[in-house]
């Protein structure tokens, strides 16, 4: 009949077109902030220059839980931290020991004290220079001498920290013998003496300086001019704390994250344009834990049959997509030395029932897996498990939990039968050994060898490093062979890299080092700072 | 009314206290130990000992309840956030510009598109134009938040790189960044919830149209448009202004998931985590802030149907109660309605 145009008709049709012009708008201003694509620049293709300057985005899945070095125990915290604090060593790229704070160091009085020789012309973020009371300070804290807690555990064997007179060099005294404390030099982080409340005001001497955090959304860093060694390429680094998977690769390619770790196989298959993919050990493993105390798993020939029984490459094939490296026992390959690669098995399937057979347990048993549901790859394992395990009659029921009761029941409370996590030790076998003693209180598996209780108070206190390696791998197999839990794999760190971006290097450790990372496109450098 | 008000308000407070100590009472029991959470699989008993002092986790519940419920509004002993070691108060409190940021954008969308269609529809119940709101209406409802969030970055930003994801710019930093950064996330958060107000919309409008009183204000040489302003739109407001106080406080507690996609830093992101973290003076603090709020909601959708619908008024010699207003509309549009407020203080039909 009649075609009405009343005011609230037009009311409705407006505000549509206003929000579709509106959202027109703005695109249209953000894209003209963009310089146009102009990737036929002068540069050669394939050139890879190293720019001066450019900001980039890595994006990290947990959330930082303190900025105090000495307080932080959460793996994300430490990794974007690095860029910020440094110790006296610092770690290479292959796990050697490098000069940091330290230009070197020397053992004394027959291995009970270690002296450093402070490196010179060092200033800290605040403009003041590194100072002998500062080191000292730093690390009478780390190992307890200050108000009696040792933040650094294997600290605690220090007991005296003192400063030369001309403060060039410090002597650290220990208790007794440890040859291998030195890596807790490189995580005792030296901080200003009179620094107050680090938490709020995370001062160091480290290529970047802290800017800002906003809780759940990022940490900022811009570039330390001053910085003592060879100055970081970017000027600015934003660390942007995407807990979900798919917000991230939406980001990724939409532009906004240049980095993100962690990845798991099938995302990357949908990064291949833009990004480079690597791969390389961050020194984690993975294990499927075994409460040693809990029946069936009291018995050793239990143990041992579960080990035997499971595949381990076919584990990585499945889940990490072959980015992963095959352990047997609890140190992982970048521990050059020490590492037993002889220690290898395949799946023994029909070994691995007649030791279920010796064991009373011809029918096979039930077996619960704990696995905390925050983290997939644990979860995708514990299926890939359980359908391997079918084959020896051990029916695997999964128990997801989440985090916090994972921690309280099963790490803890150690209420559990079975569990799959990872472990990230610091790069020192004895810190990778030192849960499965009878006595340590983090063992939560239970695990108990007089032998291996005495090889680790040898291994801890013998200068020689070949005769402490061979005591490492008979320790190592003494873990395989009585079965402490079936250790599975070093699940390698997958990074999708954004291509113009250059210089990513791995640690066998985990953190994000954006000192060594640089853009190798000028313009893409350019508008990477209007973000 | 201002009596009934204050009546109401009392017994929501003795409500808001019984929650606080619900909440307090189930975190005792959920298994979690916010410290431990902390501390995670290094943990220490003397570093742990020492937090718990820190965040005063020492001495009895009741203690601590009273300690933590009294500090949530104090300045000078503020109630702390176990996970981010600052005062609860300014946490949230710093979270509000971008929850109810977002749950006002989200709402004035649908005030301006759910109600326009909603008439739309309602000019010829079973006509094209009816219909095709309808299914598109419904259509809409099935969408998710996460997914329209989800869409929307993709197609927005993926493809016509029209929009950097995961980018908030506080009103403070830059007014119209604040805005456009809250802009996508408003809409995947409307989009659910037109299709109900634009239902209702249309429902009452239809509902009135066989009405005697509009055949009548017809009949007097009314046209259309003023039938419809006059009489119609009016009436229809009271019940759609409540589901729209309503659709309010389900936009705040629905930013949680819309907050994830977009990694906006709202009050439903801090809740998971203050959750999973076992922070229980943060969760506490939240609820109160939420519960608070849904409150003045409610205070003020009561008085505004009072504004528009004099007969809910005390002083109206034909006092109704809401009931009679709100009541028998959903169920059957063809009831025989009250008198209407228009024609009435006009000196229509009694």
């Amino acid at each position: 009949m009649r075609s009405f145009r009343n005011s609230f008709v037009k009311l409705g049709v407006k505000s549509l077109v206003v929000l579709l012009a509106s959202a027109l708008m703005w695109s249209g201003l953000a894209a003209c902030k963009k310089t146009p694509e102009t990737k036929e620049s002068l540069s050669s293709e394939g050139s890879s220059e190293v720019i001066d300057g450019g900001a980039v985005v890595v994006g990290v899945s947990q959330e930082p839980d303190f900025l105090d070095p000495y307080l932080a125990v959460a793996a994300g915290t430490k990794e974007i931290m690095y860029n910020v604090f440094e110790g006296l060593i610092k770690l290479g790229s292959d796990g050697e020991f490098v000069p940091g704070l330290a230009t070197e160091w020397s053992w004394e009085d027959e291995g009970k004290a270690l002296k450093f020789t402070l490196r010179e012309k060092v200033q800290f973020h605040d403009g003041s220079s590194m100072e002998a009371e500062d080191v000292v300070h730093s690390l009478k804290r780390a190992s307890g001498l200050l108000d009696g807690t040792a933040y650094i555990p294997a600290l605690d064997i220090v007991d005296s920290v003192e400063a030369s007179d001309d403060g060039k060099t410090i002597t650290v005294g220990l208790e007794d013998v440890r040859p291998e404390i030195l890596i807790y030099f490189v995580t005792a982080s030296i901080l200003p003496s009179d620094l107050k409340d680090p938490n709020q005001n995370p001062i160091g001497t480290g290529p970047f300086v802290f800017d800002a955090y906003r809780p759940q959304q990022d940490v900022k860093l811009t570039r330390f001019k001053d910085y003592w060694g060879e100055k970081a390429h970017i000027e600015r680094v934003t660390f942007a704390i995407v807990a979900s998977l798919d917000s991230a690769m939406l980001e990724l390619q939409a532009g906004a994250i240049d980095i993100y770790p962690y990845l798991t196989a099938s995302k990357t298959e949908q990064l291949k344009d833009g990004f480079n993919i690597l791969s390389g050990s961050s020194g984690m493993t993975q294990l499927m834990a075994l409460n040693n105390a809990v029946a069936p798993l009291d018995q050793p020939e239990v143990r041992k049959a579960l080990n035997l029984a499971i595949d381990r490459q076919a584990v990585i094939d499945l889940v990490g997509d072959g980015h992963a490296a095959p352990i047997f026992s609890a140190l992982s390959p970048v521990m050059k030395g020490a590492f037993d690669p002889e220690l290898t098995t395949e799946a023994k399937v029909e070994e691995a029932k007649k030791l279920l057979e010796k064991a009373d347990l011809k029918d096979g048993f039930e077996l619960t897996v704990t696995v905390p549901s925050n983290y997939t790859y644990h979860m995708d394992t514990a299926s890939v498990i359980s359908s391997q395990l079918e084959a020896i009659g051990v029916k695997v029921k999964i128990e997801p939990v989440n985090w916090g009761t994972w921690l309280e029941k099963v790490y803890s409370g150690r209420e559990f039968q079975a569990t799959v996590i990872a472990l990230t030790p610091e790069f020192s076998p004895l810190d990778a050994f030192a849960r499965f003693r009878s006595d340590a209180a983090d063992n939560f598996v239970n695990f108990s060898s007089a032998e291996f209780d005495k090889l680790y108070q040898e291994a801890e206190r013998d200068l020689d490093v070949d005769a402490r390696n061979e005591r490492y791998k008979k320790m190592q197999g003494i873990l395989f062979d009585g079965g402490a839990s079936v250790f599975i794999s070093d699940p390698h760190n997958v990074v999708a890299v954004d291509k113009d971006l250059g210089g990513y290097t791995f640690y066998p450790k985990y953190v994000q080092d954006m000192a060594s990372v640089y853009y190798t496109d000028q313009a893409e450098a350019d508008r990477s700072l209007e973000r | 009314m201002f009596k009934r008000s204050f009546n109401r308000l009392a017994q929501l407070l003795v409500t808001l206290l019984l929650v606080m100590v619900l909440l307090f009472v189930v975190f005792y029991v959920l298994p979690g130990d916010p410290v431990q959470i902390m501390l995670g699989v290094d943990s220490d008993p003397e570093r742990a000992a020492i937090l718990r002092e820190n965040l005063g986790m020492d001495g009895s519940p009741i203690d601590q309840f009273v300690r933590m419920f009294t500090g949530l509004f104090s300045t000078s002993n503020p109630t702390k956030s176990i996970r981010f070691d600052v005062a609860v108060k300014s946490l949230v409190l710093s979270r509000l510009p971008v929850t109810l940021g977002l749950a006002l954008m989200a709402f004035v969308m649908v005030i301006l598109l759910a109600i326009p269609f909603g008439i739309m529809a309602s000019r010829r119940p079973g006509g094209t134009v009816d219909r095709l709101i309808t299914v598109g209406s419904q259509a809409l409802l099935s969408l998710p938040g996460f997914f329209s969030g989800i869409l929307l970055t993709w197609v927005f930003g993926v493809i016509l790189r029209m929009y950097l994801p995961g980018r908030y710019v506080a009103p403070q930093t830059n007014v119209m960044g604040y805005l456009s950064s809250l802009f996508l996330p408003a809409l995947a958060l409307a989009i659910p919830k037109l299709a109900v107000v634009v239902q209702f919309q249309r429902d009452r409008l239809v509902a009135l149209h066989s009405q005697e009183w509009v055949k009548t204000a017809r009949g007097k040489g009314a046209t259309e448009r003023g039938v419809l302003f006059r009489h119609l739109f009016r009436n229809s407001l009271v019940p759609v202004v409540t589901t729209l106080g309503i659709v309010l406080a389900e936009l705040i507690a629905g930013s949680l998931v819309v907050e994830q996609v977009f990694r906006l830093p709202g009050m439903g992101l801090l809740m998971m985590t203050a959750i999973e973290a076992r922070d229980y003076p943060l969760v506490m603090g939240m609820v109160l802030l939420i519960a608070m709020s849904i409150v003045l909601i409610n205070l003020v959708t009561d008085l505004l149907i009072r504004v528009i619908d004099p007969r809910l008024r005390k002083d109206d010699p034909d006092r109704l109660n809401p009931h009679q207003v709100l009541g028998p509309v959903i169920a059957d549009p063809n009831i025989n309605q009250d008198v209407p407020v228009s024609t009435q203080h006009s000196g229509g039909q009694r």
